[in-house]
């Protein structure tokens, strides 16, 4: 089997068998311009060394999943936030992490993982208050007391 | 785009990002805005609410127009069928009103302008009195572009009341499906337009429509609650006169008498009993409004009051909330509450006729003497 190097942002080597690289639409787009598989290193500016081994990581696991249907839409994918249980540990990283795989399957086009990573998020903030959200994720309350009692009175349908 | 191709020495040195250096420690607040977004369409309709009043950016990024319409999209996707159905039922009748009161208008004029005076004999024959045609509009009932903020208010409240009473249909130990997620592949993402109702098959259609005829039931028609004995004891006839108010014919009615109007039954009687104990309850408890529950007639057979001459009278109404009232108190439903607030209030102004404002009424038509004895009673 064919084998590609790929190059940090950190400028760390990573061999990469084809197969599992070309789950980036990104480098599949690019392997195909080139028409063989080159033999220096493809580099993934913007992506460090940890992240692209955690996103390789991802890709070797799914390297023989199904590509989504052709009519599966965006929504219909998001539509609930059921995530396998291999992806859920994968998923059990720092927070800076996380945010790292969901910017690097964007920068990638890997849409399941970046859906994955959405669905982690989506997840942390379910069934949270503002206040419980502000603290997982960090959040600094900018609001006068002016702006959240008008804010409170906008959403009090909801809340009644 | 091609690889670009290294030398031994560019190997070794560090090669410049592309794109501007992150911060060393990268936040939820510091994604870029279209993966925020998408991070918030994955969540539900209760998190993005939260999310909005976390901080500004946040409370910016999600009030925008294209943060509404992600919100509308997500309580949309939380719908289940009955809660379309409901909707698209309140909306019909809302139609059927207004085309109701235009035919009137239409009989009228014909009436003053085309009649002579004293030939009403012939009125009805003349001006035949037409069918809306609630089902046809009800199966192609698509949602226009109503305004997003006051669509979702309404949705949220449906999805609450339908996703209640599915739940409870399921605590009750019934076959009910799953709610089905409705998704309009063929419309893309901004567009909050439905399918229409045709692709729902009978048998979805009649569940629907069973739950929804027990919101009806128990929220919106007082008047109807008073027959309830009847619908246990199995009086048929009502359950036909309400499917032909909302479907306009019978068939609907046939088939899912075959099928679930012994469940049916069953589970309005296990709604009863918890409403009656729910109530006694409410009635023992320290409410100051407690007091005012007659709990031996039970909830829903309202006493008819000795001068009340129309049904249901504003002191039933006000009974009627209190009741709702104590409903909620025992399921935590401030949502309904919300939902049925409107109908209820609305209900109390437009059936005031209790005895003094009728007799009033009678009495400068100089017909009071004749209801006197009534009032004595």
């Amino acid at each position: 089997m064919s084998q590609i190097i790929l190059l940090s942002s950190d400028n760390v080597e990573m061999k990469v068998d084809k197969e599992v690289a070309e789950r980036s639409i990104l480098i599949k787009n690019m392997l195909e311009d080139v028409g063989e598989t080159p033999d220096q290193a493809i580099p993934i500016p913007n992506v460090n060394e940890g992240v692209l081994r955690k996103v390789i990581e991802w890709c070797e696991h799914h390297r023989n999943d199904p590509p989504p249907p052709a009519d599966e839409d965006s929504d219909s994918r998001k539509k609930s936030t059921d995530i396998e249980e291999w992806d859920q540990k994968f998923m059990q990283v720092d927070q800076e992490m996380l945010f790292e795989i969901i910017l690097a399957a964007n920068y990638l086009d890997i849409k399941p993982l970046l859906d994955v990573g959405c669905k982690t998020v989506a997840n942390m903030i379910k069934g949270k208050s503002p206040e419980e959200i502000r603290k997982t994720f960090n959040i600094q309350n900018d609001f006068t007391p002016e702006e959240e009692d008008q804010i409170r009175r906008e959403n009090e349908w909801a809340e009644e | 785009m091609k690889p670009i191709p290294l030398s031994h020495t560019q190997k070794w040195k560090p090669i410049p990002p592309l794109l501007p250096e992150r911060q060393p420690s990268i936040t939820f607040s510091d994604m870029p805005l279209d993966l925020k977004y998408q991070i918030i369409e994955s969540c539900d309709a209760v998190s993005f609410l939260s999310l909005s009043k976390t901080c500004k950016l946040f409370h910016e990024a999600l009030t925008c127009q294209y943060g509404k319409t992600i919100y509308l999209k997500l309580l949309m996707r939380g719908m289940c069928k009955q809660s379309w159905l409901i909707y698209k039922i309140q909306k019909i009748r809302e139609k059927q009103r207004k085309w109701e009161e235009e035919q009137e208008r239409e009989r009228q004029f014909l009436y003053r302008h085309l009649l002579a005076p004293g030939a009403d004999v012939f009125f009805d024959q003349m001006l035949p009195e037409k069918i809306f045609p609630a089902r046809e509009i009800l199966r192609n009932y698509k949602i226009s572009a109503e305004c997003p903020v006051a669509l979702s208010k309404e949705l949220y409240k449906i999805q609450e009341t339908a996703q209640y009473f599915t739940k409870l249909f399921r605590s009750s130990s019934f076959d009910i499906s799953e709610p089905q997620v409705w998704l309009n592949k063929e419309r893309n993402l901004w567009d909050p337009a439905l399918p229409p109702l045709s692709v729902l098959s009978d048998e979805d259609l009649d569940e629907a429509f069973y739950e929804f005829w027990l919101v009806l039931m128990l929220f919106k028609h007082p008047c109807l609650v008073r027959r309830w004995r009847l619908y246990l004891e199995g009086d048929d006839r009502i359950w036909l006169s309400e499917c032909k108010a909302i479907f306009g014919y019978k068939i609907t009615y046939d088939k899912a008498k075959e099928m679930k109007l012994t469940t049916i039954r069953i589970f309005v009687e296990k709604l009863v009993r918890d409403f009656v104990s729910s109530c006694h309850e409410f009635a023992h408890s320290k409410s100051p409004c407690s007091g005012l529950l007659d709990i031996d007639t039970g909830p829903f057979y309202i006493t008819p009051h000795s001068n009340c001459l129309y049904l249901p009278c504003s002191q039933d109404m006000e009974n009627y909330h209190l009741y709702i009232k104590a409903f909620m108190l025992r399921y935590s439903l401030p949502g309904i509450m919300l939902f049925l607030k409107d109908e209820i209030l609305s209900g109390y102004h437009t059936l005031k006729h209790d005895a003094e404002t009728f007799l009033e009424d009678e009495r400068r038509k100089g017909r009071g003497a004749q209801w006197e004895h009534l009032t004595r009673s």
